[in-house]
């Protein structure tokens, strides 16, 4: 019984070195994504960072509920499904809204032009590590 | 009630007022600090040493060898920040910290040995202006006595004042005071500190008085250092063995101060987010170990003066230790300041016990990753799932 449990152990610590290292490298890499991108000099950088790591917590917050959301519902009964919608409406409203509120604040500490590269950017990134997985799947 | 404390510094009171929300309305929950809740085991032993058999004290004692054991944790409890006119954002953070300390001198010449505690609550505050300072402040109380002797129980003060200023993310420089029992007496110490190369990088820290290393991180996990820093501690002792024979009425407890400075390599491994291990080895240098009577230095303010003092020889030790963190923190990539709170808080270490943790913080400015093997599963996070 003992062995099974340091098994499980064992297994539950691999598992989980294995996706905190993925996510880890997926974060350095948006992280130097950016950064190529947006070419920041260092005051704007020392501005900038630290709304855009608050912005990223939002915005991660928002993706961990949409997650739970989209694995936790049953939908079963139109009470149900009410709730599911108001629900997702809920989430779209308020990432509309940080994503609102930030560009103002991004605005503020880079300009209008790096700001909308920023966005940019982020959308590019995602089509990049899109591009990663599809020439993996190819490989 | 003990699993109410428990749920409270280990932060899970989240759970509970999550599990208690309403149904229908969804609370976006982004995480409340910039440190992680901090757990630490280490242990310490170093072998037989013969000690002297000119005094009375050393003739009874005849040797010792050290096996001390540490339990400390760390928890941010209240975090708040400002937005400035030109966005820089400070920020403080407060901590709850507890250290349980255990230190046993086995004496060959006693048959029933001493096991002398140092249990302690304290609190620590760090103010970041976001741009170049950072405020440090740590106040331990704790209470030392000898295991099984109540009357030995006597309450001390640790504490310690920093200010912490960057010239750039390869130069820091530290100063301030600290009151500490590490080197075997009551001791108030400037703080006097520098540290030349960035974090993340190979760099010699230099914290007198905490210690002195050459740190050369081996990718991002693990980290290589050759260090040398004082060890030890001011604790009470029963006088049962009657190692102090005047005034037997009034010295029924003893103070026992040691120290000794561990000059070696250490290796520090970092698996997972939420672990770090680390082992260590090398000499023990300047071992020091003194008896100071409780009644002769009763109106004593500052250092205590001793009846039995004694330099035993250098010999090896060995150390290790095991750190675990908890929570998920607020995002601080590029963030130089929060970079320098951090490193400023591990090695600092919790408590009066010279301590450090191993915690790399993000690259600041990491490499162009071309290639990377993932699978849908985990891109699918940062994928928003309507835009393709």
């Amino acid at each position: 019984m003992k062995l099974f449990r340091v098994i499980i152990i064992i297994f539950l610590c691999a598992l989980s070195f294995r996706f905190s290292a993925q996510n880890q490298k997926i974060e350095s890499m948006r992280v130097a994504f950016i950064n190529d991108k947006l070419k920041l000099t260092p005051q704007e950088a020392q501005v900038f960072w630290p709304i855009y790591n608050e912005y990223l917590d939002k915005m991660k917050a928002i993706r961990r509920e949409k997650k739970k959301l989209y694995l936790q519902s049953d939908i079963n009964s139109n009470e149900t499904a009410d709730d599911f919608i108001n629900k997702k409406v809920q989430l779209e409203q308020t990432e509309m809204q940080y994503i609102k509120d930030y560009s103002i604040k991004f605005k503020k500490a880079i300009g209008n032009i790096k700001t909308a590269l920023l966005f940019k950017s982020e959308e590019e990134f995602k089509q990049e590590l899109l591009k990663v997985l599809k020439s993996d799947k190819n490989d | 009630m003990r699993i109410a404390f428990f749920l409270i510094i280990f932060g899970l009171s989240d759970i509970v007022s999550y599990a208690q929300k309403d149904s229908t309305k969804i609370k976006i929950k982004t995480p409340k600090y910039y440190f992680n809740t901090t757990v630490l085991f280490d242990y310490y032993t170093k072998p037989e040493v013969t000690l002297d058999t000119l005094s009375r004290a050393g003739k009874k004692l005849k040797s010792y060898y050290i096996q001390q054991s540490l339990l400390a944790f760390s928890v941010p409890f209240y975090t708040t920040e400002k937005r400035h006119t030109d966005s820089t954002i400070s920020n403080f953070t407060t901590f709850f910290t507890g250290t349980f300390f255990s230190f046993r001198p086995n004496f060959g010449g006693i048959a029933d040995n001493h096991v002398l505690t140092k249990n302690g609550l304290g609190v620590r505050f760090i103010y970041n202006n976001g741009k170049k300072l950072i405020f440090f402040a740590d106040i331990s109380p704790f209470i030392t006595k000898d295991r099984g002797y109540d009357e030995t129980q006597i309450f001390r003060m640790a504490s310690t004042f920093l200010v912490s200023y960057s010239i750039s993310e390869k130069l820091n420089f530290r100063f301030g005071l600290t009151k500490s029992f590490l080197l075997g007496n009551r001791y108030y110490l400037p703080f006097v500190g520098f540290r030349v190369g960035a974090i993340n990088k190979i760099n010699l820290s230099v914290q007198f008085p905490r210690i002195v290393s050459l740190n050369i991180p081996i990718g991002k996990k693990i980290q290589i250092s050759a260090y040398t820093k004082p060890q030890g501690g001011l604790f009470t002792i029963s006088n049962k063995d009657t190692l102090y024979a005047k005034f037997l009425n009034n010295n029924k407890i003893l103070y026992l101060g040691r120290y000794e400075f561990l000059t070696g390599l250490r290796i520090d491994f970092k698996p997972l987010k939420w672990l770090s291990l680390y082992a260590s080895a090398g000499q023990t240098t300047k071992n020091f170990l003194a008896l100071y009577s409780l009644h002769f230095n009763q109106d004593r303010k500052f250092e205590y003066g001793y009846f039995y003092r004694h330099f035993p020889d250098n010999s090896f030790f060995l150390n290790f230790g095991v750190t675990c963190f908890f929570g998920k923190t607020k995002s601080y990539y590029n963030m130089n300041q929060m970079y320098e709170s951090i490193n400023l808080n591990n090695t600092i270490g919790v408590g009066d016990n010279n301590t450090q943790i191993y915690q790399p913080t993000p690259d600041a400015n990491p490499k162009k990753i071309k290639k990377y093997k993932a699978d849908n599963k985990e891109v699918a996070d940062l994928i928003n799932s309507f835009d393709y």
